[in-house]
């Protein structure tokens, strides 16, 4: 998990390493400060059964796929359709991220490490008006449903991570705010090729 | 009781008495107390907090009165006070639970109540302990944020970090006092950070007494089955251990080469179990807690030795369950420890990485719980399947069907496994004669059947056996394997040398019928005192009598597979857990350095071979002269060529093709394969080594009733 621990150096690490990390996000508008607890999860398929264990009372789910890798992203889906299932938290906030996109991003020789394998418009459509329909675009179609949140980022250089959460925070209604204005998360993220999903615990 | 010390103490005569409120009450005196009053304090203070004495404040009073009577008299009450303010709040911590307790006893139940609702009981009283501790804690706050020079209330604030303190808190004063510095408002901070540890203290003190005092009622309260689960769980966890799980089949690939990483395992996971282990030595939840956050952070350390990149649940779940695995089950109650932390650790307190470190064993007990060699390597067993050639009769993988059936309760064998308390992990290879595998035409399959039941008891017997001496079974296994290959080989030569003496002669060796009587050739030692085997040397020399024989011989042998069970468990728990390494190894998907395909198939045919009883002497012969050619070694001995002309001569009287025996001229065998003789501790016994070592046992008893060991 580079994604936080090298390369992350918002994320306080806890003494028990990359798999529970903390990070507080403030929102100057509420004037409210969030404060995520970041819950990994193995993303093995065999501990699959054990996953609702880590997303219950999790407020939010960030389930991470690589964009490089067709496979982890149709089980990134799978683990959404889990969490809208089965979540004790019917109002549960599903993130759906493509990581890696600084390995299909081109350097200046316009080479890229990796071929991106999930484009960004069968994720969240395309065209100004929502033309062409993606998987996000369409699953939040319903009203009754929390919209997911979709960004494409890159854990190694940082870039949309920030944004990700805040946006979460955001999201989240004000009313699982603590008396101090902190909250917590959980939030799953990836091995490399299987989605993992990690959690905010409030 | 901090922050009024020096302002106050004029006015507070009350002396020891003085209540909270009371002094809260005063502590809006003037700001203006005459300064050099308050560097008196501090030096008064000076000798009580440099001593030791600033633990238990209760017979402080005194003894002060007695030092400083004389010159500092003022002084007295108020520093008294705070002492009893302090004491007031020890006592607090104390009586709380103390008066809780005893309404529990008290109160009168139509039944006893249950665990939930102790449990219940619990966290409303840690909500109700907390109120009173919080308004004690912001009375202090108050008081402290009134409080003009915040040096003397540093000092008095948490009687843990004072002796820290102390020192500081005696210097700056003294320079500082004049003015609130950037200093003071700095330690003003510190003090108000101080009386939230001491709240955090207090409440948990409070949760400890309560939890100590009726720990050994609460432990795994007879209204639960923690024990039970407990038990289960340490007997799966032997199981598991024995069957020898590795990383790998939690899937996690540690790249370093096998043999160096499992010595670096056993070493730097010990942290991590002797965490697990200290659990059990703690009385209250805190403590278990932080002996579970203790293991966690020691896989973590020891992790980042490993894979300097990574340490997520990816690796930290899979770990902490090959930790409980590789646990000696011993004084592990971990279930117990969980639910005890989670019934009785106040609710509000189980946050942040307490939490996830929770649930983390909840995970990794509850992935223990109801995982099942089958499922674990389900993946691998279809891979044996898939691999296994179709269209022969291959016994292998019916007895790998048969396994992953038993593991349904339904399964004759395994349910009257399942009927005793703990699970069988070592699921039985029930030799369910499969359906499906229609190869074999119907009479060898009733054959092979047949065949099969008595080593079923057997190993049923030995599972049985598994499961009540897994951890004794583990020493004993690496020396019965040891001996039995030793003798294997013995065995081996002695007979070659007595052939070659009576060569020509009227030695006519047995050929074993079936996989049986190899097995029992193997075990005959065993039985030489008995005169059983009279009869058998006997008939060796008769070939005539050779059938009525075999029938008087499988009586014998099902009396003999009967001892098997009682006599040799490990023995049998060897043969039962390499079918069970087997299948998994066989197929290892990911895994390029297992040949097994080789392996699985030689043993296949050779299996195959002896068990149809149309074929089997010149198949024996046929399965033994392929073997070596398959792999060219070893010490051809003379004497095999002796056995030819008895042989032959049975095989007219038995009617098969003479072509076969023509085929196999030459007879050669390999020694037993020296690395498994080399081995002392079953721990160095690789997954991946069991079919190998179940072929060259197959291999050798194959041999020994070649040469007909009687």
């Amino acid at each position: 998990m580079k994604f936080v621990k090298d390369d992350f150096k918002d994320f306080k690490e806890s003494t028990i390493g990359a798999a529970f990390l903390t990070q507080t996000v403030f929102l100057p508008e509420k004037n409210t400060t969030v404060k995520f607890e970041i819950w990994d999860t193995a993303g093995q398929e065999r501990y699959r059964s054990l996953a609702p264990m880590y997303y219950r009372n999790a407020s939010c789910a960030v389930v991470v796929y690589d964009i490089s890798s067709a496979d982890s992203y149709i089980k990134a889906k799978e683990w959404v359709d889990e969490l809208r299932l089965k979540s004790s938290n019917e109002k549960i906030q599903i993130a759906l991220v493509g990581n890696k996109l600084d390995l299909v991003t081109p350097d200046k020789d316009g080479h890229a490490l990796a071929q991106r394998q999930v484009k960004t418009e069968e994720v969240n459509g395309s065209g100004k008006d929502g033309e062409k329909k993606g998987y996000v675009t369409e699953y939040n179609e319903p009203s009754d449903i929390v919209p997911m949140i979709f960004y494409e980022t890159s854990a190694k250089s940082g870039e949309n991570v920030h944004p990700l959460f805040t946006k979460i925070a955001e999201s989240l209604p004000l009313d699982q705010v603590g008396p101090r204005g902190q909250r917590n998360h959980l939030d799953l993220r990836p091995e490399t090729p299987s989605p993992s999903t990690s959690g905010c615990a409030c | 009781m901090t922050g009024d010390t020096s302002t106050n103490s004029p006015k507070r005569p009350d002396g020891p008495g003085a209540s909270k409120s009371f002094s809260r009450m005063e502590a809006a005196a003037p700001a203006g107390a005459p300064r050099n009053r308050a560097k008196t304090v501090h030096k008064i203070m000076t000798p009580e907090l440099v001593t030791p004495n600033s633990q238990p404040l209760l017979e402080e009073p005194a003894s002060h009165g007695e030092q400083k009577a004389d010159v500092f008299e003022k002084t007295n009450p108020q520093d008294s006070t705070e002492e009893a303010n302090t004491d007031q709040l020890d006592l607090q911590s104390q009586t709380l639970p103390d008066k809780f307790i005893e309404s529990l006893s008290a109160r009168v139940y139509s039944t006893p109540p249950n665990i939930d609702q102790l449990s219940e009981l619990f966290q409303e009283f840690y909500v109700r302990a907390a109120t009173p501790i919080g308004t004690h804690i912001s009375t202090l706050a108050s008081r402290l944020n009134r409080q003009p020079s915040p040096s003397p209330s540093r000092s008095q604030t948490a009687p843990q970090p004072k002796r820290g303190l102390s020192s500081q808190s005696l210097e700056k004063p003294t320079v500082n006092q004049q003015m609130l510095t950037a200093t003071e408002v700095a330690e003003k901070r510190k003090a108000r950070k101080l009386l939230q540890y001491k709240q955090l203290a207090l409440e948990e003190a409070v949760e400890r007494r309560a939890c100590e005092s009726v720990y050994e009622k609460v432990w795994r309260h007879r209204s639960t089955l923690d024990e039970v689960r407990d038990e289960k769980l340490r007997s799966k966890t032997a199981a598991l251990a024995v069957v020898g799980i590795t990383m790998k089949d939690l899937g996690i690939d540690i790249g370093t080469p096998a043999t160096e990483s499992e010595t670096e395992e056993s070493d730097w996971l010990s942290e991590a179990r002797q965490s697990l282990i200290q659990m059990n030595d703690e009385k209250f939840p805190l403590g278990k807690l932080q002996h579970l956050i203790a293991a966690h952070k020691a896989i973590v350390d020891s992790l980042t030795k490993i894979l300097p990149s990574s340490s997520s649940a990816d690796e930290i779940l899979p770990i902490l369950i090959y930790t409980l695995i590789t646990t000696p089950p011993e004084g592990i109650n971990i279930i117990s420890n969980l639910l005890f932390v989670q019934r009785f650790r106040s609710s509000s307190k189980v946050d942040g990485e307490a939490a996830y470190c929770l649930t983390n064993l909840e995970a990794a007990i509850s992935f223990l719980e109801n995982v099942d060699l089958a499922s674990l390597r389900g993946e691998d067993i279809d891979g044996v399947a898939a691999k296994s050639p179709s269209g022969t009769s291959s016994p292998l993988p019916i007895r790998q069907t048969g396994r992953s059936r038993s593991v349904s309760p339904s399964a004759p064998l395994s349910s009257t496994l399942a009927g005793q308390k703990s699970e069988p992990t070592v699921k039985l290879s029930t030799p369910i004669t499969s359906k499906g595998n229609s190869s074999h035409e119907p009479s060898p399959q009733q054959r092979l059947t047949s065949l099969f039941q008595p080593p079923a008891k057997a190993l049923g017997a030995a599972n049985d056996a598994v499961r009540s001496t897994a951890d004794q079974g583990l020493k004993n296994i690496s020396n019965t394997l040891d001996n039995s290959f030793k003798f294997l080989f013995g065995r081996l030569k002695e007979v070659q040398m007595s052939h070659g003496g009576v060569e020509g002669g009227s030695g006519v060796p047995i050929v074993p019928k079936t996989l049986d009587d190899a097995r029992r050739l193997v075990n005959r030692p065993a039985m030489l005192d008995d005169g059983s085997n009279a009869s058998d040397d006997g008939s060796s020399k008769d070939s005539s009598n050779y059938i009525s024989q075999s029938l008087s011989r499988f009586n014998q042998g099902d009396r003999l597979i009967g001892l098997i069970g009682g006599r040799n468990p490990s023995n049998d728990r060897l043969r039962e857990s390499s079918t069970d390494g087997k299948a998994a190894a066989a197929s290892a998907t990911s895994t390029p350095g297992v040949s097994t395909p080789n392996a699985a198939f030689g043993s296949m045919r050779s299996f195959g071979n002896s068990l149809n009883p149309l074929n089997h002497i010149p198949g024996m012969i046929r399965g033994l002269g392929r073997a070596p050619s398959e792999v060219p070694s070893s010490t051809a001995p003379p004497p095999t060529t002796s056995t030819q002309a008895p042989l032959s001569s049975k095989l007219a009287v038995s009617s098969t093709s003479k072509d076969a025996v023509d085929s196999s001229d030459s007879v050669t065998f390999r020694p037993p394969i020296k690395r498994f003789l080399d081995i002392q501790d079953p721990a160095e016994l690789k997954l991946g080594d069991i079919p190998e070592l179940l072929e060259d046992y197959k291999r050798l008893a194959l041999m020994l009733g070649h040469f007909g060991v009687s």
